[in-house]
């Protein structure tokens, strides 16, 4: 039987990125773009962007069964496949949710809490296996040529810079929050405006307090009653 | 019982098998609203001639503070319902999510680091994935029986000292009473806390070593906690005193640290600031691995304490008496 073939670190990395930014970073960066393109509110809430907002919150949730459904039907999400990736049991066993849910959920959690030194464990290991690989009991062997996530990576990662400078561009010329920063600026003209005149007011005479003005002068001669 | 040649063997396994270092590092790691300013301010009181203006005039100040009062006001208030509700179920869900991951991660490693620590022991090979094997059985069980115990000591003392708090408001007598019970009732109180600790170390143990069911553990644990109680104390200030040491040893290294830092600020006034800013980021993340491995090594080792001690328990007499 032939020797297996373990996925490299540099091949896995990409696929992770990979991964990330198509289910993570993407949709977050398409999202921001979208908002600035509307002028108000009330396009806002009509073009029905805010459900985006709702999935942000779940996006990790998105993330992981991401993961776990492409692994249990293709035996690696599309970051691996690319890379000529596949994940398999380190018995030769079928994979089932149960890997699955000790895999990703669990296991990425615990990699990632001890510094992302889970990952780098399969440096030395001898089946480069990660921690959440020694959990899961899973191998990532290499079944095809890795060019196209070298390809595919960049790919994205051009797309992603792309949207960002159209997010700065776009930010201060146009977009849902020109609603609110419009009165920021009336505000701080407004506040500009009056320091200049408490300045001219400066070189103005200081006005004279006004004093009472008594009608009598006193004479110092004190009126007693005669016995 | 020897505690030092625990001690001795506990670091010597701790040292030969690198899986119990992952286990220890995992066991570780895992313990607007709008304001509306529109209410008018009164001028100052003009001191001076009528004919001049006053000082300050706050009504323009205002008038543009309540413009983005209202303006925030409208934006949040043109925000529907349902968003808020789908928001708040999100956060909650996701807090939810994160308390039950963590309380999962932490007795699986828990229950995996025991069994593989007293496999190592024994001199059984240990792997990663033979420790993810016992975490993955003993997980649950060591979950209900810690909530158990701690529902049991929630109820004793919702029990015993709620009444005796009651006293607190009888003047003059209650409080004299509260008084004189004060110093007997802390010692009971430690006492307790102690005997529920224990109680919970000798069920861990015993599920994982033994691999009793949860009734079973319970009633066996508390057995033995009643049985070893003192042999358990002078275990407890072992650690105890282990984990006043690793304090001191990084107290000592985060004042070397820290003199190092003093230093790169004098030197930090002739190169520059960024020089003491990136020596003190570097110093900062040193301080934070050694803590952590630190803190890695010395829960392990206490831990790895509470198996070997378990296992010299089981060669007594007292311990065969229990079972039979």
């Amino acid at each position: 039987m032939e020797p297996k073939k373990y996925g490299s670190f540099l091949e896995r990395l990409a696929a992770y990125l990979f991964d990330y930014l198509l289910v993570g970073l993407l949709p977050l960066l398409f999202l921001f773009s979208a908002v600035n393109s509307v002028n108000s509110i009330s396009q806002f809430w009509i073009s029905g962007l805010w459900v985006l907002y709702e999935i942000i919150f779940c996006q990790w949730l998105v993330y992981w069964l991401y993961l776990i459904f492409t692994f249990i039907l293709f035996k690696g999400s599309l970051g691996k496949i690319l890379a000529g990736l596949r994940i398999e049991k380190e018995n030769g066993q079928k994979v089932i949710f149960n890997d699955a849910l000790i895999r990703f959920p669990i296991g990425y959690t615990i990699s990632i809490a001890l510094y992302y030194l889970g990952f780098l464990w399969m440096i030395k290991d001898k089946s480069k296996q990660t921690i959440h690989d020694h959990f899961a009991k899973t191998v990532v062997v290499k079944k095809e040529a890795s060019w196209p996530i070298f390809m595919g990576l960049p790919i994205l990662v051009v797309t992603a810079v792309f949207l960002i400078i159209s997010i700065i561009r776009v930010g201060d010329k146009n977009g849902l929050w020109r609603e609110v920063s419009l009165d920021l600026n009336v505000f701080s003209r407004n506040v500009n405006q009056l320091i200049e005149e408490n300045n001219s007011q400066k070189n103005l005479p200081v006005p004279t307090p006004r004093v009472p003005v008594l009608k009598e002068k006193p004479t110092g001669v004190l009126n007693l009653p005669t016995p | 019982m020897d505690y030092l040649e625990i001690v001795k063997r506990s670091w010597k396994l701790f040292k030969k098998n690198p899986v119990l270092w992952v286990y220890g590092a995992i066991i570780v790691a895992f313990g607007g609203t709008a304001v509306n300013l529109s209410g008018n301010y009164s001028n100052f009181s003009r001191l001076f001639d009528t004919s001049k203006p006053s000082l300050i005039d706050n009504d323009k100040i205002v008038s543009s503070l309540s413009g983005i009062g209202n303006e925030l006001v409208k934006i949040l208030s043109s925000i529907p319902v349902s968003f808020w509700l789908a928001l708040s179920l999100g956060i909650l869900f996701l807090l939810l999510f994160g308390l039950v991951l963590r309380a999962f991660i932490f007795n699986f490693s828990k229950t995996a680091f025991l069994k593989l620590a007293d496999q190592a022991e024994k001199g059984e090979a240990i792997t990663l994935g033979i420790g993810a094997d016992y975490g993955l059985k003993f997980w649950l069980r060591s979950f209900l029986l810690n909530l158990v115990i701690g529902l049991i000591a929630l109820t004793i003392i919702m029990v015993v000292i709620l009444p005796i708090g009651l006293l607190a408001l009888i003047p003059v007598i209650g409080w004299i009473i509260l008084i004189i019970l004060s110093l007997p009732l802390a010692i009971i109180l430690f006492g307790f806390v102690i005997f529920i600790s224990l109680w919970r170390s000798f069920g861990d143990l015993v599920i994982c070593l033994e691999d009793y069911p949860l009734k079973q553990a319970l009633s066996f644990s508390f057995k033995l906690t009643k049985k070893f109680f003192w042999q358990g104390i002078v275990l407890s200030l072992v650690n105890l005193v282990m984990g006043c040491l690793s304090g001191c040893l990084s107290m000592t290294v985060i004042l070397l640290l820290g003199l190092l830092f003093l230093f790169s600020l004098l030197i930090g006034k002739l190169v520059g600031v960024l020089f003491t800013v990136v020596i003190g980021l570097i110093l900062l993340v040193l301080v934070l691995a050694i803590s952590f491995i630190l803190t890695i090594v010395i829960d392990s080792l206490k831990t790895i304490n509470w198996v070997l001690f378990y296992n010299e328990l089981k060669k007594s007499e007292k311990y065969k008496n229990l079972i039979v």
